[in-house]
């Protein structure tokens, strides 16, 4: 499966959730700066695409996994995070782009970098984990 | 109660409540919203039981209510919950509820979501022990004798509900109204002592009012109009003493005998609360 394979659902929802246009949600649109999404917007987004795709999302599923194996204090330090904790970001964060990640990034700030594809991918990687678990 | 998972609690509806009103059928009833924000209280009591006074939920996002008829003065409303995910990691909660008179359904709650925050950010942990304790009375739930309502000499006012002013009003189109949030309104001492916020069930009451007062000037003579589901309901932010709201309201479908609307309230121009709400048209 692929992005394009759930975007029509996730932008839907997207546009459901924050009360905005549906034409006005592109892949590249930044949840927080582009389309005003609040935070508990997010923790409704989250349960929308739960419900909807079947899947379960962990919150704080994103920052875990792009943590991968660095330690707590390998990835952030006094809630900034560290070069080596941005680095693992944008590898993770593949679709967001480069000039996006600043140095000086805190830890809450996170989400402020999440975009709608960053949402197709978490959908994504919710189904993938869920087909591994009941092949497991 | 079993904490974090299930509680049942009564409310009786008396001459006392400050949210009465004569409904379409000129009885006395409960407005429903208040028992929606009562079944959100049973919710969050439970969450207190379960973090052990240190945490409580507050009022976030809400899937569907569905109101079925009034509580009516006299009416003792036998309110369960159930807690669907109490998720303390990440401070979230995930409900469900329902509100019946006997064995008569008077209003469902579908997917409750909220944030779990400190019980100290809101009041006296101290205070909160003990209106428990004044609170908790474990047992059968009482069989009440059916009765007639008294109607005569019940003190209604519940104008503080309704909007102060309409900015805009296109007929069967939209409207935008301006609420002032007054720091003399009578929720402001419990909801909440230590930091005094509107209930999001009251904004939705007002809204309701609002739209009642928009869509009866589509109805023909011997029509009534009955609000019977409210969806999509969000809180976006705490709104405090003295904050001003601007609520756009409008008709997204006319569809048989039903007519459903949405609101979107901003203040300062940031959305605060959005919802939308069935109407079902009547004949008398």
């Amino acid at each position: 499966m692929d992005v394009q394979s759930v975007y029509p659902q996730v932008a839907s929802i997207i546009a459901d959730v924050l009360v905005v246009d549906e034409a006005e949600v592109e892949l590249n649109k930044r949840l927080i700066e582009d389309l005003g999404a609040e935070s508990i917007d997010f923790l409704d987004l989250i349960f929308q695409l739960e419900k909807t795709f079947n899947v379960k999302i962990p919150r704080g599923q994103i920052e875990k996994d792009a943590r991968g194996q660095l330690s707590d204090a390998e990835f952030e330090q006094n809630g900034v995070i560290t070069e080596k904790g941005l680095t693992a970001l944008k590898n993770y964060l593949s679709e967001i782009p480069k000039a996006n990640f600043k140095q000086g990034l805190k830890t809450n700030e996170i989400p402020t970098l999440f975009t709608v594809e960053t949402m197709c991918k978490l959908v994504l990687r919710a189904k993938e984990a869920q087909g591994t678990e009941a092949v497991a | 109660m079993q904490p974090g998972k299930y509680a049942v609690a009564l409310k009786h509806v008396s001459t006392s409540d400050t949210y009465i009103f004569k409904n379409h059928e000129n009885q006395i009833a409960l407005y429903s919203c208040i028992i929606g924000e009562a079944l959100g209280q049973l919710c969050s009591w439970n969450v207190i039981q379960a973090t052990d006074y240190k945490l409580r939920l507050i009022g976030g996002v809400v899937g569907e209510v569905i109101l079925h008829d009034d509580p009516l003065l006299g009416d003792t409303v036998i309110l369960e919950n159930t807690i669907e995910v109490l998720d303390l990691e990440n401070n979230v909660c995930h409900f469900h509820g329902t509100a019946r008179v006997g064995d008569k359904l008077i209003l469902e709650l579908k997917d409750g979501l909220g944030p779990i925050m400190p019980v100290a950010d809101f009041g006296s942990v101290d205070n909160v022990i003990k209106e428990y304790e004044q609170l908790y009375r474990p047992g059968e739930i009482p069989r009440i004798p059916a009765g007639r309502a008294i109607s005569k000499n019940v003190h209604i006012d519940t104008a503080f509900l309704e909007y102060d002013r309409i900015i805009e009003w296109n007929k069967g189109e939209s409207v935008i109204a301006q609420k002032n949030i007054a720091t003399t309104a009578p929720y402001f001492h419990d909801h909440f002592p230590r930091r005094p916020i509107l209930p999001v069930t009251l904004m939705i009451q007002s809204n309701l009012l609002l739209a009642h007062e928009f869509l009866t000037e589509l109805l023909e003579p011997n029509q009534k109009l009955k609000p019977v589901i409210v969806r999509r309901v969000k809180m976006n932010d705490f709104v405090p003493p003295g904050t001003i709201i601007m609520t756009t309201l409008q008709l997204k479908k006319r569809e048989g005998n039903k007519l459903i609307v949405t609101f979107r309230s901003e203040s300062e121009g940031k959305r605060v609360c959005v919802c939308e709400a069935e109407f079902e048209v009547k004949q008398i």
